[in-house]
């Protein structure tokens, strides 16, 4: 191992540590995240080396963004360790089976052995009991994006945690409700949200505004992964489901549907392409069984207009976020 | 208390777990990959709760168990991601990739991650496992 010259201390000089997670786990924990208890600040605890009988590892404070951010592979651990370090310094501790030194080191001093390698990307692996989920903002936000951004998101988290085939009983809650009248999406997205069982509700935890910084939010994790997957799906080259959402757009635009009245013949006539473009959108979004989620509306009318509603929301969540104003994580 | 897993190495180890086993665990039969070191030694093949008893988290169901991947291209790519991060990971995880068959006889294995190719294999009381594998090239150049 490497000798560190620095400040000598017989412990490391900050207690109240709490584990919280481990970010990178191979056979034991290779960088691990820690609380302080009293200050809430964030600390990195980074394996660096070893010998036969001794652990070396580095402590580095950073901020809970910046964790935020390699927890959820949207920052490379090179551009955080020591760089981002919210000290001019960082503690060095050796493990042995019955001791331990610690050296205080400035960053400068850092043998770069001791750093990690050009664009390392963590893969912390997700437990069942990893309930938050965060919006990282990367630019000064408008105060009403701050207020549209948690909506949208909650809208389409809520009707994709209700259409996934993983959640049989609220899907078919959901499915069976008896939805009466006209679409009004006010209504509609009240009414699913109150459908999503307490344990999945979307909460707010914590807003960091900043640039950059983040909002957290307590939910189901992988629904929030599938929001964030479904963008990727609308903002990617030649989108099937864009394509598909201008399709049935059309289609209502140039039959007059909108003013078409309810009990009007016609509409007959405009089931069979409305249902076949309704289909073609929803698959384009990847929802399971997207038959069963058109049957569940009183007419084909209705289910194109869910349909367009969902592509609505996470089309807004992808301008937001191609507009370089906020990412969202993907698993 | 957990139950006991009688007939596996670590069983004694193992039962202060829940779970442990996880219950979806069954045999594996087929080629399988590990990290090793040169020359490969009995240590190889320790399960870290054993290998780094201090070790903070290493207390777990999985520290009884050994870290094995499906195919030579997943074991690399895992390697070399760690090695990205924790420069001096080998030192400590391993230096060469061995390959052996696993069979069922072997212990109990977690399903393979479908994207990192990893299982963890509880082995049978009485196995070397040592014998069973070989090196095939160097993970460090």
């Amino acid at each position: 191992m490497l000798k560190l010259t620095g400040t000598k201390f017989e412990q490391l000089p900050v207690s109240g540590l709490k584990w919280v997670s481990d970010l990178q786990y191979f056979d034991g924990p290779l960088v691990s995240y820690f609380r302080h208890a009293r200050t809430d600040d964030a600390y990195i605890k980074y394996w660096v080396d070893c010998d036969d009988d001794i652990d070396r590892w580095m402590w580095v404070r950073v901020t809970e963004n910046d964790i935020l951010r390699l927890s959820n592979k949207v920052e490379t651990l090179d551009r955080v360790i020591p760089r981002k370090c919210q000290d001019d310094f960082v503690y060095f501790v050796d493990v042995g089976p019955k001791s331990q030194s610690v050296v205080l080191i400035y960053i400068t001093d850092i043998p770069q052995e001791y750093t990690p390698d050009k664009d390392a990307v963590l893969s912390p692996e997700r437990t069942n009991n990893d309930k938050t989920f965060p919006i990282l903002i990367e630019e000064d936000l408008e105060p009403q994006d701050l207020t549209d951004i948690p909506r949208v998101f909650r809208q389409a988290y809520s009707i994709l945690y209700l259409l996934s085939p993983k959640h049989v009983v609220s899907r078919e809650k959901f499915l069976s409700h008896p939805w009466r009248g006209g679409f009004s999406s006010v209504h509609f997205y009240n009414e699913v949200e109150s459908i999503v069982p307490d344990r999945a509700q979307f909460a707010f935890q914590k807003i960091q505004y900043a640039s950059p910084g983040f909002m957290r939010f307590s939910l189901d994790r992988p629904t929030a992964e599938m929001v964030s997957h479904c963008v990727g799906l609308i903002s990617q080259r030649g989108s099937e489901a864009r394509r598909a959402y201008h399709s049935l757009g059309s289609y209502i635009h140039t039959n007059k549907l909108n003013k078409l009245k309810r009990q009007d013949p016609g509409w007959a006539s405009h089931k069979t392409e409305l249902v076949r473009r309704t289909k073609a959108l929803l698959e384009s979004l990847e929802i399971d069984k997207p038959t069963e989620v058109i049957a569940m509306a009183p007419r084909p009318f209705e289910a194109a207009k869910i349909a367009r509603s969902i592509f609505k929301r996470l089309n807004k969540l992808a301008t937001f976020q191609e507009d370089g104003l906020i990412t969202l994580p993907k698993d | 208390m957990a139950k006991s897993a009688p007939g596996l190495k670590y069983a004694e180890e193992m039962a202060n777990y829940d779970d442990c086993p996880p219950p979806d665990c069954n045999g594996y039969d087929g080629a399988a990959y590990r990290w090793v070191f040169d020359p490969i030694t009995h240590k190889c093949f320790w399960p870290h709760g054993k290998l780094w008893p201090n070790q903070e988290r290493t207390k777990c169901c999985d520290g009884w168990g050994l870290s094995f991947f499906v195919s030579a291209e997943t074991a690399k790519a895992r390697f070399l991601a760690i090695i990205k991060s924790n420069r001096n990971a080998y030192k400590k995880l391993g230096t060469h990739l061995a390959k052996g068959k696993i069979t069922p006889t072997h212990g109990l294995a977690t399903e393979a991650n479908s994207k990192t190719g990893h299982f963890t294999l509880f082995e049978h009381a009485g196995i070397r496992l040592r014998d069973e594998f070989q090196i095939i090239e160097p993970l460090i150049v």
